[in-house]
């Protein structure tokens, strides 16, 4: 998606609002994401970089952060204490 | 709530199957609410043995994941962050109308500087502070869209809320998370200081 206008960057953008760009950035049905929007995100510069620049942070945040493993022993007690609990039921 | 009454073995196979499977992103999440690893071994033994004690309410074959997620979130709100070293709890209506007040003006200075070069420069540490330094209510909008996948209707089911308050929430959540990116890289020189 390459911008086809300059505007200045300052200039807040009027030509759709920020919910708009969120659906499309997740991927939602919430509006309807119709060529003609997609044409009108493409021609507007500050709506591209808004897009670009969401894009980058949902990136980041899927790339950057750090998954952290669960310790074995954590499972190993939810069915130890599954198995006390059924063990009290019988 | 419609429930269905499985039988011993049924609750096993549902359990093993379709509940543990989801074990590491559950983990991650309790991880991210709590901020601790014993708080989030605690949070997530809870979750599960509640969530087996009702499993009769899980509806086979349904999604797994956002049921637990659901039952996580609402231990960690309702009994977990009573009795752990968290804050006390901030009003979520109270915070939710500030945000979405006219009082509320993101830093609009900050939010125009960053830039798509500056956001690949930041590493883990400094993306997990920046995410970790958010009130739990944004935090938690964030890790249900931008890093668990759900959907809108999946996190308004989650969380209890309307999908229109799911979308202006995670709009406040980025708009806050960005302001702290920004404040990351300008304190690191990524960026210049205003």
């Amino acid at each position: 998606m390459k911008p086809q206008e300059t505007t200045p960057k300052s200039q807040p953008c009027t030509c759709c609002c920020i919910e708009t760009l969120y659906t499309i950035l997740d991927s939602e049905n919430v509006v309807e994401i119709t060529p003609q929007l997609v044409s009108k995100i493409e021609k507007c510069l500050p709506c591209y970089e808004e897009h670009d620049l969401e894009k980058s942070i949902k990136e980041l945040l899927q790339s950057r952060l750090q998954k952290i493993s669960p310790p074995q022993v954590l499972l190993d007690t939810i069915r130890a204490k599954i198995e006390i609990i059924n063990r009290l039921a019988q | 709530m419609e429930t269905t009454t499985y039988t011993e073995a049924e609750k096993h196979k549902i359990f093993n199957e379709e509940l543990i499977p989801h074990l590491d992103s559950m983990y991650n999440f309790a991880f991210r609410l709590t901020l601790d690893e014993d708080d989030a071994n605690d949070l997530v033994q809870d979750t599960y043995l509640k969530a087996f004690r009702f499993i009769d309410s899980f509806e086979k074959g349904t999604n797994a994941k956002a049921w637990l997620f659901r039952i996580l979130k609402n231990s960690f709100i309702n009994d977990f962050r009573r009795k752990s070293k968290q804050p006390s709890k901030v009003d979520y209506q109270e915070v939710e109308t500030y945000y979405n007040s006219e009082e509320f003006e993101p830093e609009i200075e900050a939010t125009t500087d960053l830039r798509n070069e500056t956001v690949q420069e930041l590493i883990g540490d400094e993306v997990a502070n920046a995410i970790n330094s958010l009130d739990v209510d944004f935090r938690i909008a964030i890790i249900l869209c931008d890093i668990e996948g759900f959907t809108y209707e999946e996190m308004a089911k989650i969380l209890d809320i309307p999908i229109g308050t799911v979308r202006s929430r995670l709009h406040r959540a980025r708009g806050l998370l960005r302001e702290k990116l920004t404040d990351y890289a300008k304190k690191l020189g990524y960026l210049q200081k205003s």
